[in-house]
C-alpha cells in the first residue's frame, strides 16, 4: 500500500525486557517489508529487568531515529504515558498496541489499509467480530470478556464491537484531543478513548484481530480490575 | 444531549403511558397485565441478556493456530536478534 504518512508505535513498557526485543523486530520487519515510514517510541516506567538495556541495545541496530526511549520514574499509569510518548511521536498516525506479544503487528498493515480505504479517524481492533477471536482463553475468562462487552453495549451503545480492546490506530491529532478529556483508569481507559471520540464527532472503523494471551506468564484479571471497570463504565453513561 | 438525560427522559415517558394506562377504564384482568407489564418486560430483558451472554461465548472464535504462528515468529525473531548480539 503505497503511503507517504509516518506511523508511530507508542509502546508503554514495565519489566517488558523478555519481549521488547520480540515485538521491536516483528514491527520494524512489518513495516520495512511494505515500505512504510515509522518509529517506535518506547515509554518505560522505570523497569527493574533490564527493559531500558535492551532498548538501546535495539537503537544501535535500528537506529535511533526509528527507536526513541522515553523514560519516567515510576509506573505512572497507561494514559499518562500515551500523552508522554504523544509528545514526541513524529508520525501522522499513532498505533497503541500491548508490548508484550498478544498483540501481532502483523496486523497493522490491515489497520492501515482500512483507514486508507475508508478515511476514518479510529481504527480498533476486534476479537468479536468477522475473523477476530483469541487464544489462550477458558470458558470463564470468555465470558467475563463477553459479560463485560455486553453491559458496556447495552449502556453506552457504542457503535464499536469490542470497546476494551487496546489494539489500535488513530490519526495522531484525533488521540491528542480525545486524550486530553479522558479519566479513567484500566480497562475503562480504552473505553473511554471510542467513547468520547465518537461523542467528538470522530469515525472509528473496525478490523478484525486474534488475542493470543500472554504465552508466557499471567495475565491479570481480578476482582479489583472488574470493580474498577464496572466504576467506570458507570461514570461514562452518565457523563458522556 | 448527554446519555443520562436521554435514558431519564424515556424511563419517564414510559412510566407516564404506564401510569395513563392503568389510570384508564380496564377490567380487572387487564389491570393485572398492565400492572405486571414492566416486570415481564425486564424478565424479557433478561432473559435476553442470559441468551446473548452463552451464545456469544460459545461461538467466541478460538484460534490455536495463532499460538503456533507466534511461537515460529519468535524463534525466528530470536534467532535473528541473538546473530545481531541483542540479548
Amino acid at each position: 500500500m503505497p503511503t507517504k504518512a509516518t506511523y508511530s508505535v507508542l509502546l508503554p513498557t514495565y519489566n517488558e525486557r523478555d519481549n521488547i526485543a520480540i515485538v521491536v523486530w516483528l514491527l520494524a520487519k512489518t513495516f520495512t517489508a511494505r515500505a512504510i515510514e515509522f518509529e517506535i517510541v518506547i515509554i518505560d516506567d522505570n523497569s527493574q529487568d533490564n527493559t531500558q538495556g535492551v532498548v538501546r541495545q535495539l537503537q544501535q541496530l535500528y537506529g535511533e531515529d526509528r527507536i526513541v526511549l522515553k523514560c519516567r520514574p515510576g509506573k505512572l499509569g497507561l494514559g499518562t504515558a500515551y500523552v508522554h510518548g504523544l509528545r514526541h511521536a513524529r508520525g501522522d498516525y499513532v498505533i497503541i498496541m500491548d508490548a508484550d506479544l498478544s498483540h501481532h503487528p502483523k496486523y497493522i498493515p490491515e489497520f492501515i489499509r482500512h483507514q486508507q480505504e475508508t478515511g476514518c479517524d479510529i481504527v480498533t481492533g476486534t476479537r468479536y467480530k468477522l475473523q477476530g477471536g483469541v487464544c489462550g482463553w477458558n470458558f470463564k475468562r470468555k465470558l467475563v470478556s463477553r459479560g463485560a462487552n455486553f453491559l458496556a453495549q447495552t449502556l453506552l451503545n457504542p457503535g464499536v464491537s469490542d470497546l476494551t480492546g487496546s489494539f489500535r490506530l488513530y490519526r495522531k491529532s484525533v488521540l491528542e484531543k480525545v486524550i486530553a478529556g479522558v479519566n479513567s483508569k484500566g480497562y475503562a481507559f480504552q473505553m473511554e478513548i471510542i467513547v468520547r471520540a465518537r461523542a467528538q464527532g470522530y469515525s472509528v472503523g473496525e478490523v478484525p484481530i486474534v488475542f493470543v494471551d500472554r504465552l508466557y506468564g499471567v495475565s491479570k484479571l481480578g476482582g479489583a480490575e472488574i470493580t474498577q471497570y464496572i466504576k467506570g463504565l458507570l461514570w461514562l453513561f452518565v457523563t458522556t | 444531549m448527554l446519555r443520562i438525560y436521554r435514558f431519564a427522559g424515556g424511563l419517564l415517558g414510559l412510566i407516564a403511558v404506564w401510569v395513563a394506562a392503568l389510570r384508564s377504564d380496564l377490567q380487572p384482568d387487564q389491570y393485572l397485565a398492565v400492572l405486571l407489564a414492566p416486570v415481564f418486560f425486564l424478565a424479557l430483558f433478561g432473559l435476553y441478556s442470559v441468551t446473548s451472554l452463552i451464545y456469544g461465548v460459545v461461538t467466541f472464535r478460538t484460534v490455536p493456530e495463532e499460538a503456533t504462528a507466534l511461537r515460529q515468529d519468535i524463534a525466528d525473531a530470536r534467532k535473528d536478534l541473538q546473530a545481531h548480539n541483542i540479548s
